[in-house]
């Protein structure tokens, strides 16, 4: 077979001629007189191999370089040689066709869609547990102080309302504030410090003290759930990926302090609202509340909700998905429960007060 | 293809040169790397480089012969490691400062290092990338030195702080002219005369033509720069030369960019590889090279160089290749 010789010493092509000595896996090249050479398959290098031209050398010093413009020699000479079986899975990779190759592309860009979009949000969000509890205190101070002002709460209705969680549950209510809040929005939200609040339309809508304990306990469990913690990791996890790869926890909680002011804008997902209703109901449980009041407030949001009325639906989705499994698991887990008129006295106590 | 090769009436010949590489086929390799890559946490990385610039180098054709790309997965894995070495051991240093409450100290040798890194790199790497590259089995060298550049990398950049970035053109042209003016092709030898005077006023031309044009001069400026880089260069062996010169204009720049553009938007990025072959095509095509050096008597007289580490710091610190 004709090829181009190439001695390694100068540029000047040297016909040639070669030949593949299949059984021995080695490569005669002989040039007129000169003395032939031999070389073994496993020491010779494809440089180049395309459609109708394969380019191989061999040698350190001199490199050597022979150029065969053959297809049939390049494709004898590919199969043939068995020093490439290092390499086969990436050859075959490499020849399997555009179709393969696109379904690779499509594979390695659905790969890193998943690695963005679920995996990285899912680190961020177990990252929450290397935070300490005292820095919820530090957010959620940030945030009440961004988006509550002194003049917006009903002072008299918040000591009111603040007397009722203490009799409603004296272990806990130490750790959490109620502030009722003059507006025309219905919504009610915690923050990751304790501060619970509630807009005085919430209140309004509000007929009995089993609601508004559901309501409570609800909202509570969000705190203890560190919710908003996770979601706001969960949606700065691009950032916070580094802080947590590089251990660096007070970087981590830089980031999140200066996008606390973003707390009451997240809503959560389904997956927090069921933990909050399911650990909000454990709450009704230990202190004897009729959890059919908690049903009952989220019957009445939806009401509500078909005339339209943003804020809490909007942070809080109830659906009759919702209604359906509380209802469930109310079933499977029934506990006694009795009235608390010393609650629904303040809940009444505190709406006239509003109402003045 | 009968009237090259063949002198003409002044002694002249011309040279083809073209790429011939297939935005398909580049794509097959770049998709199958870039999974290995993955499968493997980002250690085949260096074989994957080897691969793709072998692919480049094979199907850039000079003189109807292909340049050859002799460098391993294996050499550059090596210069891997060393690169990452001295990045840590960097980094270290100054997190060890930072520690003992001497930040400042510890960033001034963060930037410090940085700064003696870049030209150390660059030389290691031109060292490298050179010695791995051969035309029909003649390999090019790179015979900088190591402290020269150094002086020259140092000179500029205090010079280019100082004059607040003017001094910056010439910083550019006294690199150029130092490191492909150590280049040698065999025993051919490159030379590059770039002014920095004549450079500072194309850039401020072009700078202030991009803003009265919102932007369309851009494309301009980029030929006049690339003409530049071009049409400067030389190649001298014994009496004979050769010249470059690019037939590129502003409306060929145009036409790459925007379509380059287009296929990144529009395929999300996997696009990539067809706009590297697209600019490889473009650019060989505008380069024409006359004169009358005679290849066939080029000689081999580079060294062999397989340390890595320059390369692959220069890949890792992201300085692009001057070539």
């Amino acid at each position: 077979m004709d090829a181009v010789f190439y001695n390694g010493v100068s540029a000047r092509p040297i016909d040639a001629q070669v030949s593949l000595l299949d059984e021995k896996q080695q490569l005669l090249i002989e040039v007129d007189g000169e003395t032939p050479i031999l070389i073994a398959f496993s020491d010779i290098a494809i440089t180049h191999s395309e459609n109708g031209l394969i380019v191989l050398s061999f040698g350190k010093n001199p490199n050597r370089v022979i150029e065969v413009r053959d297809e049939s020699f390049r494709s004898h000479y590919l199969k043939i040689n068995h020093s490439g079986k290092k390499g086969i899975t990436y050859f075959k990779l490499l020849n399997a066709g555009w179709k393969v190759h696109v379904l690779l592309a499509l594979l390695i860009i659905g790969f890193c869609f998943g690695t963005y979009f679920y995996f990285i949000p899912y680190i961020a969000e177990s990252a929450v547990s290397i935070l300490p509890r005292s820095f919820d205190k530090k957010v959620g101070d940030m945030a009440f102080e961004q988006s509550i002002t002194e003049e917006e709460i009903d002072s008299v209705a918040t000591l009111t309302m603040n007397e009722y969680l203490k009799k409603m549950m004296p272990d806990e209510y130490k750790n959490y504030h109620l502030n009722v809040v003059k507006s025309d929005e219905l919504n009610a939200f915690a923050l990751p410090n304790g501060e619970i609040v509630i807009y005085s339309k919430m209140l309004r809508h509000i007929k009995t003290d089993d609601e508004l304990s559901g309501l409570l306990s609800h909202e509570i469990s969000h705190v203890t759930n560190r919710h908003s913690m996770r979601l706001l990791c969960k949606s700065l996890s691009g950032y916070l990926l580094l802080s947590v790869m590089m251990n660096d926890v007070n970087g981590l909680m830089t980031i999140i302090l200066d996008n606390a002011h973003n707390l009451q804008q997240l809503s959560f997902s389904r997956t927090y609202e069921e933990e909050a209703d399911i650990s909000g109901l454990k709450l009704l449980e230990k202190y004897k509340i009729n959890p059919k009041g908690m049903i009952d407030l989220f019957e009445i949001l939806q009401k509500e909700h078909s005339v339209n009325i943003p804020g809490f639906l909007s942070t809080h989705p109830v659906t009759s998905d919702r209604i359906t499994y509380i209802k469930k698991h109310i079933k499977n887990h029934p506990f006694s429960f009795t009235p608390h008129p010393e609650l629904m006295q303040l809940l009444t106590k505190a709406k006239t007060q509003m109402s003045n | 293809m009968e009237i090259i090769n063949q002198p003409n009436a002044v002694g002249k010949r011309f040279y083809p040169i073209s790429f011939k590489g297939k935005g398909s086929e580049y794509f097959g390799i770049a998709i199958v790397n870039l999974l290995l890559t993955i499968i493997t946490l980002g250690l085949y990385y260096p074989w994957s480089k080897a691969r793709q610039l072998q692919y480049l180098y094979g199907t850039t054709e000079f003189n109807d012969s292909r340049f050859e790309f002799h460098g391993t997965g294996a050499e550059m894995f090596k210069g891997f490691i060393k690169a990452i070495l001295i990045i840590t051991v960097l980094y270290g240093l100054t997190f060890l400062f930072i520690f003992m409450r001497m930040p400042i100290i510890g960033i001034l040798v963060m930037y410090l290092g940085l700064f003696a890194i870049i030209p150390l790199a660059i030389h290691g790497s031109y060292k490298y990338r050179m010695s791995r590259t051969s035309w029909r089995g003649i390999r090019f060298g790179y015979r900088g030195d190591r402290n020269e550049l150094f002086k020259i990398f140092i000179k500029g950049v205090l010079l280019t702080i100082v004059t607040i970035g003017i001094y910056g053109a010439w910083f550019s042209m006294n690199l150029r002219n130092y490191i492909l003016g150590k280049i040698k092709f065999g025993n051919a030898q490159f030379t590059y005369n770039g002014d920095g005077g004549k450079f500072f006023w194309m850039n401020v031309k072009g700078y202030l033509l991009t803003i009265v044009t919102l932007g369309i001069y851009a494309f301009w400026w980029q030929k006049d720069i690339f003409n530049y880089y071009i049409d400067n260069l030389k190649l001298s062996h014994d009496d004979k030369n050769i010249e470059f010169k690019s037939t590129a204009t502003g409306g060929d720049f145009f036409g790459l960019l925007i379509v380059n553009f287009l296929i990144l938007i529009f395929t999300l990025g996997i696009g990539y590889p067809w706009i590297v072959a697209r600019s490889l095509r473009f650019i060989f095509s505008k380069i024409q090279i006359t004169g009358d050096i005679d290849f066939n008597n080029l000689i081999q007289s580079e060294e062999n160089y397989t340390d890595a580490t320059g390369d692959d710091m220069s890949d890792m610190l992201d300085i692009g290749f001057v070539v």
